[in-house]
């Protein structure tokens, strides 16, 4: 600011004199302009209707808009926003097809302000959306209470929004899937494996007009399901907090104790916020057998180093969406995340420390924080500048600084602050909404999922924000967030492409349009569950521990440490020798193909079923669907033939379709 | 209305990283814009308020179609920030009372200044001229611009005090 200023002030420029510039172009302009009315013209209308109108979408605006260039409309068709402080005038105040400001996300017309109800100690301060109490560290935004819709409708208002797109494009979507695809599909991503064949003719026996939603609701809430479905939104959580490699030998995490956490948590429907709080804030033992055990401890626990910068650098991403890495070393060009942020929030683990016990468990504790300079009141951090200047930094949360720097504990929980802030983030929602519709759909609102902000667009941001908030609404039961999307129009496409949609490639690279389901490949643990069932496998609910062994086993050919900063991994189970390997001569894919009296292929083979309904089962076991003519007719050719073994036919058909392109894409 | 707001809208677009010749153009732009819209005059105020949001636009929307990928500091504490400075003079009290507070500065820094910004100086030739190192010059003006923007500071808010019943 002072440098223009300056420039004034000692330099030659100047304000310039524009009026007869302005006045030249408004008569030029009159002349060939229809219609326009001119300023005194419209100074005669009253005053008081416009007025009145902007008041009323200006409220619960507020203030503080972050505004990128791409979030400002073309100036060819511009309409201004505007947010006066002395009653203002409001043209219309539209996001463009770019992002929304973060702080929008409280006032959004996503839901009518009926909908919205705001409660809180201080409504007085309402406009700032915080209550004031000089006496915490951090002030805590007022909870905002966001009426919760119907199921039908936010599915509605999901396919409306998805439609919009596709109409401004002229695109035709993808016809609908069998419904056996959507069956495979749903299961999959719900409960982590394909159906099996009673599943299967059991969901086609529903009635028609019903059959979706009580497949979701049996899945979500039935307690045959629970088991799985807890056990697979555990490792699918487990995975984004610590990676699959997470807990291993290296590691000081039990990773079974935070699969055991994440597991109870879903299985008891804890609300997903109070899960992302007990994490950060977890103190405790990580061994299950102590009395101290903190299963939630873990997931501090396997990230902690020699220094807590992995922990910040995680949580930032996966609880608010925040790609805060890159920050460590310089501040980012693209984010506008500065260096000094990153350092803000890694001092909120400043406090955090762990203890290797005689018993082998490791605990995870907090005690006082003197910082470098050994001052309790004022406990700081530091961090070098890439121009190697060391700069100081104290407990800020996105920017927002708390009003006491202190390391005692007892006055300033540094971690539990932190979790408390991110609890009551608007960004919380948004990176939970972001990572399921990405589970669901193989690609979220951004790319990639974890990075949000202005630099980064939103693909469908009013929709975002409807689920975001929704989900907030329900308190973050996130088994409603999934039935929602399960339930919409998008997931019910097929993969096929259709005569106008082939643009609609983000695998490429363009912006996910969700007009055709994105074909793609199963991730290990869905394989790995679903041949369990297939091989007849019964889990055991007293052998958890046994059980997750044999699978991290399994997985662990797959996975590799890149010991990258950020503990990235690489997931192998895509197309290399190893997978190739496991799955045509495998010990498990042994079983499965095992004549056994358990395994599905010796109950077919077993059975008195004619050789073409065992034909029909072994695909519906495998690919949720019926042979082909095609394919019936080769087979069945093959299998008539009296001096083949018609047992040792069915068993390699059985074999190959396993091994098929098919079986492993969820498509 | 043009007469009363233009060095306001010029100026706020000037600290807001607009270049002076590209600042002239919006200006003007600015209010036509404005000429456009639904407008009411309500309040000098809120005319300057709804005028700076028109240039912001304005200024992002060129931006933008010139390929920049420049983002913009949040624009509330922009706009609080020059309010307070500018008042309702459009900025002319500020620049004068930077005129006061230059003469505060020490022989060396206010030299420093006028080579940066009256001759255009680069800072190896303003080292050079004051047969300081690139980086002490950039030291002194810091230091420069920081007494400046804290004598400015004081005299506003001197200026606020006398105002306040309080």
């Amino acid at each position: 600011m002072l440098d223009a200023l300056l420039d004034e002030s000692l330099g030659s420029a100047t304000p310039p004199d524009v009026t007869d510039d302005v006045v030249r172009r408004i008569q030029s302009d009159s002349v060939t302009t229809i219609g326009r009315q001119s300023y005194t013209a419209r100074k005669q209308r009253s005053p008081l209707v416009p007025w009145l109108i902007a008041a009323v979408v200006l409220i619960g605006i507020g203030t503080g808009l972050i505004v990128a260039l791409n979030n400002v409309p073309d100036n060819n068709n511009m309409e201004i926003a505007e947010n006066q402080p002395d009653g203002a005038q409001n043209p219309d105040d539209k996001p463009n097809d770019g992002m929304i400001a973060e702080t929008q996300i409280q006032s959004n017309a996503n839901d009518s302000q009926d909908d919205v109800k705001l409660i809180g100690p201080n409504e007085g301060a309402l406009e700032n959306n915080v209550a004031i109490n000089d006496m915490e560290p951090f002030e805590i935004p007022i909870t905002e209470t966001i009426a919760l819709k119907e199921n039908s409708i936010i599915i509605a208002s999901i396919n409306a929004q998805i439609e919009s797109a596709w109409q401004d494009l002229d695109l035709e979507p993808s016809k609908y899937c069998q419904d056996e695809e959507w069956c495979r599909r749903t299961y999959l991503r719900l409960i982590g494996r394909v159906p099996t064949v009673d599943e299967l003719e059991s969901f086609l026996s529903y009635d028609d007009s019903a059959r979706y939603e009580s497949l979701v609701d049996l899945l979500l809430n039935d307690d045959r399901y629970t088991e799985e479905f807890s056990r697979h939104w555990s490792t699918v959580w487990t995975n984004a907090l610590v990676g699959r490699r997470g807990g291993s030998e290296e590691s000081l995490t039990n990773r079974a104790g935070l699969l055991k956490f994440m597991r109870d948590s879903f299985a008891r429907g804890i609300p997903f916020d109070q899960v992302a709080f007990e994490l950060i804030s977890a103190t405790g033992n990580d061994d299950p057998t102590s009395n101290q055990y903190n299963g939630a401890a873990n997931y501090i626990l396997c990230l902690i180093g020699d220094d807590t910068t992995l922990i910040t650098s995680r949580t930032s991403e996966v609880f608010l969406g925040q790609k805060l890495q890159c920050a460590q070393c310089h501040s980012h060009p693209g984010s506008k995340v500065a260096q000094n942020q990153f350092w803000e929030m890694d001092a909120f683990f400043a406090q955090t420390t762990i203890a290797q016990l005689n018993d082998g468990s490791t605990s995870l504790a907090n005690v006082d924080y003197v910082g470098k300079s050994k001052s309790l009141e004022n406990a700081e951090s530091y961090f070098e500048q890439p121009t190697g200047e060391i700069r100081v930094a104290y407990p800020a949360f996105l920017g927002q600084k708390a009003n006491i720097n202190s390391g005692e504990l007892a006055e300033f929980d540094r971690r539990e602050w932190l979790a408390k802030l991110v609890r009551c983030s608007p960004l919380l929602a948004k990176s939970v909404v972001n990572r399921l519709w990405s589970h669901f759909f193989g690609f979220g609102f951004t790319q990639p999922i974890d990075d949000l902000g202005p630099h980064n667009p939103v693909s469908h941001p009013e929709l975002f924000e409807l689920l975001a908030r929704q989900t907030m609404a329900s308190e973050y039961d996130l088994r409603l967030t999934m039935k929602w999307i399960v339930l919409s129009d998008a997931f019910r496409r097929s993969s096929t492409f259709s005569p106008t949609n082939d643009f609609d490639s983000p695998e490429l690279g363009s912006s996910p349009l969700f007009s055709r389901y994105y074909t793609r490949q199963l991730q290990p643990e869905e394989v790995y569950q679903s041949l369990q069932v297939l091989a007849g496998i019964q889990r055991d609910p007293n052998a958890f521990r046994t059980q997750e062994l044999a699978q991290r086993a399994w997985l662990g050919r797959f996975v590799q440490n890149m010991d990258t900063d950020e503990g990235n991994e690489s997931n192998l189970f895509d197309g290399d020798i190893r997978q190739s390997l496991t799955m045509m001569n495998g010990e498990l894919m042994q079983k499965v193909t095992d004549l056994d009296n358990n395994t599905t292929l010796g109950k077919i083979i077993r059975s008195e079923m004619e050789n073409p309904a065992k034909l029909e089962h072994l695909f519906l076991a495998a690919l949720s669907r019926k042979p082909t003519q095609q394919e019936s007719t080769v087979v069945l050719d093959f299998v008539s033939d009296p001096s083949v073994d018609a047992v040792q036919v069915f068993q390699d058909i059985w074999w190959a379709l396993l091994n098929s392109n098919e079986f492993i894409l969820d498509h | 209305m043009i007469t009363q707001h233009q060095s306001g809208v010029w100026r706020y677009l000037r600290v807001i990283g607009c270049e002076a010749t590209l600042a002239d153009d919006i200006t003007q732009e600015t209010f036509l814009k404005l000429y456009n819209s639904e407008f009411e005059q309500l309040s000098d105020a809120a005319t300057a308020s709804y005028l700076r949001k028109i240039a912001f636009n304005l200024y992002i929307s060129y931006q933008r179609r010139a390929g920049r990928t420049v983002l913009v500091d949040d624009i509330s504490v922009l706009d609080t920030t020059w309010q307070r400075w500018a008042g309702s003079d459009n900025g002319d009290g500020v620049i004068e009372k930077l005129n006061e507070c230059m003469e505060f500065l020490a022989d060396r820094a206010r030299e420093a200044l006028h080579l940066r910004f009256s001759e255009q100086r680069s800072r190896k030739e303003i080292a050079q001229s004051l047969d300081i190192t690139e980086h002490g010059a950039r030291n002194l003006m810091q230091r420069a611009k920081a007494q400046l923007k804290d004598c400015i500071e004081g005299k506003i808010n001197s200026e606020n005090n006398i105002g306040d019943p309080e």
